[in-house]
């Protein structure tokens, strides 16, 4: 019971009230480090229509651009159920909705390549509300119920 | 004539050619100096990480303003002293309030920690311990924290141990700095870097020749507007002048009842100069942005930026002040009334500055208010603002001035509603019918900050809320 009843500072306390404490942006600069930013959506609800990165291309300085088709492997992810598309596909579905990835060698190229992708978008009604949301069978995931079965069978066939 | 910028950063002498001037000093700390303790979180004044004491030299001391960081550029800060949170420890201890923020679990993200430290350490560089629970709530109302809660801050800011407690002059002894500020004061600056030129001038003489020269050219004293600008709209003006070297701008006096503002004069000083001598006055500036706006900030600069919710413009409308604006044929007075043209242009000509601003005192017969209306109290734009500046005689209303902010182009006066007004008995009824004529003369627009009716809603009652402030008990009965 070593510290329990103590008054015990916050371990990186110390860190804190210096300024010495190191976070992701204090990190100098290494070798050969790309910056990484996101163009995401300009409105709340649409489909996309094109997406254009030519010109964003072209700038000096970016090294990258990627939407969701160069995803080698799934475009979902989430705590639990992986439902949330990492780049959107063609619908998205908030303002900021990453879209598009870039990665560039410096600020200055990527904050000019975000203002350089190109992006249609037609603009649809959000739905807003519970009733809208079940007259367009818009739900999250799907239905998912708890049911009693046989306990004695679930542990005999139970790998212990 | 120099071509670079003097500065101190926690006692070491730097020295800023060609573009790098126009960089925020916390770029500069951050990204070319390895001092990441000043974080950089809005970017425009408002959250306070950023905090940094910075020194200049007034008289014969060095004087410490805890102020953002991220809105003051390194133009601006010629022969100043930068103390950053790395630079606040003395013999690589933890000073007073380091170690009280470490003991009452201050920090917890520790992202606002070091803006907190560093606005308690220039709290407690002018003030003696204990500092009262008001003044800590008030000196902290310019830094935002979003985790630890700021019950622990404040006890915190209360359980400083005194005798572990450092002044800037202990930790950073100012003789060297003064003789070289001194030595380099009275000599002007221009560093040109591409597209753009920056002077810093010792005289207004100098300045106003500049700005001739140089259309377009802005003039920067806080920067709180100017720099937000720059970071946020990528707005970088092709030719600057900062006012830090002018000498004679910033001196606040009485003189025959009228307050004299030196343009240079910050907020801050001007708020403790009008605390008992237009108490009204001061509680605008008592919300007037947070302590660090308010210590950079100038009220010339308030002026120039010409917003229709400029906080200081109503009161300067209804109190008849004006200002003096210097250009190269020489000075002028021009009446806060017949400033401006429309939205943010003014009477100025392209080489004239403002000088200083005059500020007639109310007279012991005029009741004046002031009120600002904004989502929260401290740190704001105001949704709607008005001034109200009456003299009565007997039971009737001798003479009125009221001047609306956020309902038009410009911060306007009310002529219909002040005609209407003039003469009447002070009663509840001439307010009442005073407020409809007044929604009558305007036609604010709908945006963010409010709607066009609710705007026209406020321009009624704020009349009958003057009327309950400020009328009597018998005037209140005969209702």
């Amino acid at each position: 019971m070593s510290v329990v009843g103590k008054d015990i500072p916050h371990d990186s306390a110390v860190g804190h009230v210096s300024g010495e404490s190191v976070y992701i942006d204090d990190i100098p600069f290494q070798k050969n480090e790309l910056l990484v930013d996101f163009v995401g959506s300009a409105v709340a609800c649409g489909k996309i229509k094109s997406i254009d990165l030519s010109q964003a291309e072209k700038i000096p300085g970016v090294v990258a651009l990627y939407t969701y088709k160069d995803i080698d492997g799934i475009n979902l992810f989430g705590p639990i159920t992986q439902d949330e598309v990492l780049l959107c596909e063609d619908h998205v579905s908030f303002i900021g909705e990453p879209i598009v990835v870039i990665a560039a060698e410096h600020q200055k190229a990527l904050k000019q390549a975000k203002k350089a992708v190109k992006i249609e978008i037609e603009e649809h009604k959000p739905i807003l509300t519970v009733d809208d949301a079940i007259a367009q069978s818009a739900y999250i995931d799907k239905t998912y119920s708890i049911k009693r079965g046989d306990i004695v069978q679930g542990f005999k066939n139970a790998n212990m | 004539m120099r071509d670079y910028i003097l500065l101190y950063v926690n006692g070491r002498e730097h020295r800023i050619r060609g573009e790098q001037a126009f960089v925020p000093i916390t770029d500069y700390l951050r990204y070319d100096n390895g001092l990441c303790g000043t974080k950089v979180v809005c970017a425009e004044g408002d959250c306070g990480a950023c905090t940094a004491l910075v020194g200049h030299l007034e008289g014969d001391k060095i004087v410490y303003r805890a102020v953002n960081s991220c809105i003051q550029f390194l133009f601006q800060l010629d022969c100043s002293h930068v103390i950053t949170v790395e630079g606040l420890k003395l013999d690589q201890q933890l000073n007073a309030v380091q170690q009280s923020m470490v003991d009452c679990h201050g920090a917890q993200c520790g992202y606002c920690t070091p803006g907190f430290v560093v606005a308690l350490c220039g709290l407690y560089d002018k003030k003696k311990c204990p500092v009262d629970l008001a003044t800590v709530k008030e000196e902290l109302t310019g830094n935002l924290c979003r985790c630890t809660g700021y019950e622990s801050i404040i006890k915190a800011a209360q359980e400083i141990d005194e005798a572990r407690l450092f002044n800037a002059d202990q930790m950073y002894p100012p003789q060297e700095m003064i003789v070289e500020f001194r030595k380099h004061l009275g000599e002007s600056i221009e560093i040109n870097a591409g597209e753009r030129v920056f002077c810093n001038p010792v005289s207004v003489a100098e300045a106003v020749n500049f700005k001739a020269k140089h259309p377009g050219t802005v003039i920067v004293s806080g920067g709180t507007d100017v720099s937000v600008n720059a970071n946020k709209r990528g707005i970088n003006p092709p030719a600057i002048i900062s006012t830090s070297n002018i000498p004679g701008l910033t001196e606040i006096v009485l003189n025959n009842n009228v307050i004299e503002v030196g343009a240079r004069a910050n907020l801050r000083d001007l708020e403790l100069f009008v605390k008992d001598l237009v108490p009204e006055f001061y509680k605008v500036l008592w919300v007037f942005g947070s302590p660090q706006i308010r210590s950079a900030g100038t009220l010339a600069g308030n002026i120039a930026n010409a917003s229709p919710i400029g906080d200081t413009i109503p009161f300067l409308f209804v109190v008849n002040a004006e200002i003096e604006v210097t250009g190269v044929a020489g000075s002028r007075r021009i009446k806060m009334n017949e400033l401006y043209t429309g939205y943010k242009t003014m009477t100025l000509k392209a080489d004239e500055m403002i000088t200083r601003t005059f500020i007639p005192v109310p007279e012991k017969t005029e009741v004046l208010k002031l009120y600002k209306i904004s989502k929260r109290e401290q740190l704001d734009i105001s949704s709607f603002s008005a001034a109200i500046n009456l003299a009565k005689k007997d039971s009737r209303i001798e003479s009125v001035r009221i001047a609306y902010g956020g309902i038009a182009a410009t911060v306007v006066r009310m002529p219909k509603t002040e005609d209407y007004l003039t003469g009447k008995e002070f009663t509840l009824d001439t307010f009442e019918q005073a407020g409809k004529i007044a929604r009558s003369e305007i036609k604010p627009l709908s945006d963010v900050r409010g709607s066009s009716d609710f705007r026209l809603q406020l321009s009624e009652n704020i009349l009958l809320k003057f009327f309950h402030e400020t009328a009597d008990e018998r005037e209140l009965v005969c209702q």
